[in-house]
């Protein structure tokens, strides 16, 4: 595998910086460019090092046991670290991806002094809880207080709900805003690095190190919020992201923090339930095709995991971005229809609501009664029977549809550049 | 809990970096002043910046669950990851340690700028294996070579054993130096906080990387040398690990645990041509030294370590090893001081099935025997135990409550 030195060139009020990926085995599937772009003036602050194509691109090289042979520069503290990077996601994944050789053409920090200090933005519990963790009230050190925040299209947003995308950052621009932070967009088509190879959950964190990476030139200190805390973590969960593998991926100039997994997720809600700028923005929805002025469905499982605490505390009224709140202890028979009994957070909902609301938990072990045996009921379906239902919307699976993560003028553009 | 604003002082030939601890309650043991003592050629390294007292302080505030002020400096880097450090700690050990609130007088930056790659120079497979890595021809990159090894007295070697720590430094010096490493010798008393408190084979993380702190002046990056794998680490989370270790760093100083995605019998065949592993390897967990022999080969670390160096047939070429195996048979000795909880077997086995065969049904017996032996010594009543310390047997070199102090230092502090 190569992994191409990066380029840049501006179209229409945009930078787009990119690599070309070149893979041994024949039939690969895995993109042929990888692409950042940004509104054009922050076209000083992206970085030609190869750093951003390599973190992505190291999941291809591991998952086609290819080795990588890296064209440009790339910083040498993150090449030092990823063998360890490679052993552990090796480790932590059961073999799905193997550890490979890295040639480096040339081991060189970044040239650059970048003043930034963020995270990723996505309106959801984990982003709002290290938000407020770092906001000046409760992080008294200015040099870890954000100054930027990204928002990334491309990371749970996929390009056909591009609308939704540009309605969502104008208002989170606004709203940041006022508090003294730089939303910056950020456009990349670096999931495809993951999907459909893999198991999307499980990789994000390269999306979020990748966009960052790309930015080299404006943070030196990027915060990535933990999905899980310590408990499912020393359970085995199978994440890319955690307090150590995010670490690790930190060059000369960019320190990456993993922050929050000493939280468990029921606690980081209680923690921004009295916060307004949470209140009236709360975006923790994974369903697609919402309408760009809808923030969540108050349907899906991840909705009802985040109503469910609230509501246990008494705040739930305050939260405006829920299409249907929960109102009523009975309303919490809602989490059947979308329950996961494995996911790592239901034992976490248990014990929160044991401690805030006990008079609760007759409601959810009916909830997750029914739910298991609805999951159950789901998982033997036949094969069939669910793609004959999937053209009424059932069992999408809408981050594997073709370019979900792709935008195919990007590429169009890209490759007249490469011709010129 | 006080720690206190860190002072230096040179004498006789020596700079010793020392800061006043002031607990809440009276501690029986407890140590009245940290220190560090390193050569006077090092005293221009020392600085007074807090974050070496913090480090080690931290586990005395954590364990008797006092809150801590800190007097001095302290880096804004190791403050910011200290909640999640101590959440850390007391996630794995729940009932021994707990976090605790910490006041800063001033958090800044240490005023340096170190170029210097440190790591602690035992002479143990860890260790050695960590400077192997980062020899010149191993890690290209000049910025993660290392320059200089600290070497601990008041770790593995206590005071009273002086003629044992003075034989060992003549030759890692000697050995240091021709590879183009600096060796610093550096005496502590820091393990006295975790001493008949803390289990030291648990908590020693923090305490070694305090080590390195001190020598915040001189050392920009500092490698720890892992004691445990990623499979056993799985299992058996200690207070140093690849995780923890990290949030130790500071602002001047990059904290990197190295070794982890190793297991031991790999660093042992690694290191098993190296002829400065051949020539100072120490593994042993007696202190009994002879001149050139310092490895008892009978307790449990000099068998495990032997075991696979045998296998490779570059046993000969040890130096250190006073009874080094020279039979199949006399891997039975393991059975002696097996120890059931560190299960190296489960590396063991795959390694001789690969290197020697022949070894693997004496393996086996040493197991069955080592186990039955380890059931027999778990079992045997306190009052049994007790009444064979005078013979010898259940004693440790370390039993004695003052057994990490130097009086000679203490006094100096205090006058």
């Amino acid at each position: 595998m190569i992994i191409h030195q990066p380029e840049i060139f501006t179209h229409e009020g945009h930078v787009i910086l990119w690599a070309k990926i070149e893979m041994d085995t024949p039939g690969s599937s895995f993109p042929k460019y990888l692409w950042y772009r940004v509104p054009e003036k922050y076209a000083s602050n992206l970085s030609l090092q190869s750093d951003a194509f390599l973190v992505p691109g190291l999941l291809g090289g591991m998952y086609y046991r290819e080795p990588i042979r890296v064209r440009g520069k790339v910083s040498p503290r993150l090449a030092y670290h990823l063998d360890e990077y490679q052993y552990v996601l090796s480790h932590t994944m059961s073999g799905a991806v193997q550890p490979v050789d890295i040639q480096y053409e040339r081991l060189h920090p970044l040239d650059a002094n970048p003043r930034a200090v963020g995270a990723t933005f996505s309106g959801g519990v984990d982003s709002f809880f290290t938000l407020l963790k770092h906001a000046p009230q409760n992080q008294l050190d200015p040099e870890y207080q954000f100054t930027h925040c990204l928002f990334i299209n491309g990371f749970d947003i996929v390009r056909k709900d591009n609308e939704k995308y540009k309605t969502i950052f104008t208002h989170y621009q606004k709203t940041l805003a006022e508090i003294n932070i730089e939303l910056v967009p950020i456009e990349t088509n670096v999931a495809n690095a993951i999907v459909p190879r893999l198991v999307y959950n499980q990789y994000f964190s390269i999306i979020l190190a990748g966009s960052t990476l790309a930015l080299g030139g404006l943070f030196k200190r990027f915060t990535i919020a933990s999905s899980y805390d310590f408990e499912l973590i020393q359970k085995g969960i199978h994440s890319s992201s955690s307090p150590l593998m995010d670490r690790v991926l930190s060059t000369e100039t960019l320190d990456f923090e993993h922050h929050g997994a000493n939280y468990t997720r029921a606690e980081k809600v209680a923690a921004i339930s009295d916060w307004k700028l949470a209140q009236e923005n709360l975006r923790v929805c994974g369903m697609p095709n919402l309408g760009p002025n809808l923030l969540n469905c108050s349907q899906c499982e991840k909705c009802t995991r985040t109503m469910i605490p609230l509501y246990a505390i008494g705040k739930i009224e305050k939260f405006t971005t829920f299409q249907e709140p929960l109102v009523s202890n009975r309303d919490l028979l809602r989490w059947a229809r979308k329950f996961a009994p494995y996911s790592g957070f239901v034992q976490d909902i248990f014990k929160f609501i044991q401690k805030q609301n006990p008079s609760l938990l007759p409601w959810l072990r009916t909830a997750a009664f029914l739910g298991t045996i609805r999951y159950w009921l789901i998982r033997l379906i036949p094969m069939f029977v669910k793609d004959a239902l999937k053209p009424y919307g059932y069992f999408n699976d809408y981050i594997k549809e073709e370019n979900a993560f792709e935008t195919p003028e990007v590429l169009e553009w890209i490759t007249d550049y490469e011709k010129k | 809990m006080i720690i206190h604003q860190p002072e230096i002082i040179q004498k006789n030939g020596h700079a010793i970096l020392h800061a006043k601890i002031e607990m809440a309650k009276k501690r029986e043991n407890f140590p009245e002043h940290l220190w560090y003592r390193v050569p006077e050629r090092f005293a221009p390294y020392l600085k007074v910046q807090s974050d070496a007292f913090l480090v080690a302080g931290l586990l005395a505030g954590m364990y008797f669950k006092e809150d801590i002020e800190m007097r001095g400096t302290v880096s804004p880097r190791l403050a910011y990851h200290l909640e999640e450090y101590q959440f850390v700690l007391n996630f794995r050990t729940p009932d021994v340690v707990h976090p605790v609130s910490i006041q800063y007088e001033h958090l800044s930056p240490l005023e340096a700028n170190p170029t210097g790659v440190g790591t602690t120079f035992s002479g143990g497979v860890d260790s050695l294996f960590t400077i192997w890595s980062h020899l010149p021809q191993n890690q290209p990159n000049p910025n993660y070579q290392i320059t200089h090894g600290i070497f601990i007295r008041g770790f593995d070697i206590l005071y009273n054993e002086k003629d044992n720590y003075q034989q060992l430094f003549t030759q890692y010096t000697k050995q240091a130096s021709e590879i183009g490493i600096d060796l610093i010798e550096l005496e502590t008393n820091v393990v006295s906080i975790t001493h008949q408190r803390l289990n030291l084979s648990y908590f020693y993380g923090p305490l070694i990387l305090s080590t390195g702190l001190a020598m915040s002046g001189l050392l920009r990056r500092f490698y720890m040398p892992s004691s445990w794998d990623h499979y056993t680490l799985q299992h058996k989370a200690h207070a140093s690990d690849p995780l923890v270790d990290g949030f130790l760093s500071t602002d001047k100083m990059e904290i990197i645990h190295h070794g982890s995605i190793y297991r031991r019998i790999e660093k042992v065949e690694k290191i098993s041509n190296w002829e400065v592993a051949q020539k100072i390897l120490w593994v042993c967990l007696e202190a009994r030294f002879k001149e050139h022999s310092w490895n008892c080969s009978r307790c449990e670390k000099c068998v495990r370590t032997m075991i696979p160096l045998y296998a490779l047939g570059v046993l000969d070429k040890f130096n250190t090893f006073e009874k080094p195996i020279q039979k199949n048979r006399e891997i039975l000795w393991y059975a002696r001081k097996f120890n059931l909880r560190s299960n190296y077997l489960s590396e063991m086995f795959p390694f001789l099935k690969r290197k020697k065969p022949d070894m693997i049904p004496w393996l086996a017996a040493t197991a069955i025997l080592g186990y039955l032996r380890y059931l027999l010594i778990n079992y045997l009543p306190k009052a049994v135990k007790h009444g064979l310390r005078r013979y010898g047997y259940f004693v440790s070199h370390n039993d004695a409550p003052d057994a990490y102090e130097n009086p000679e230092v203490t006094q100096l502090i205090r006058s």
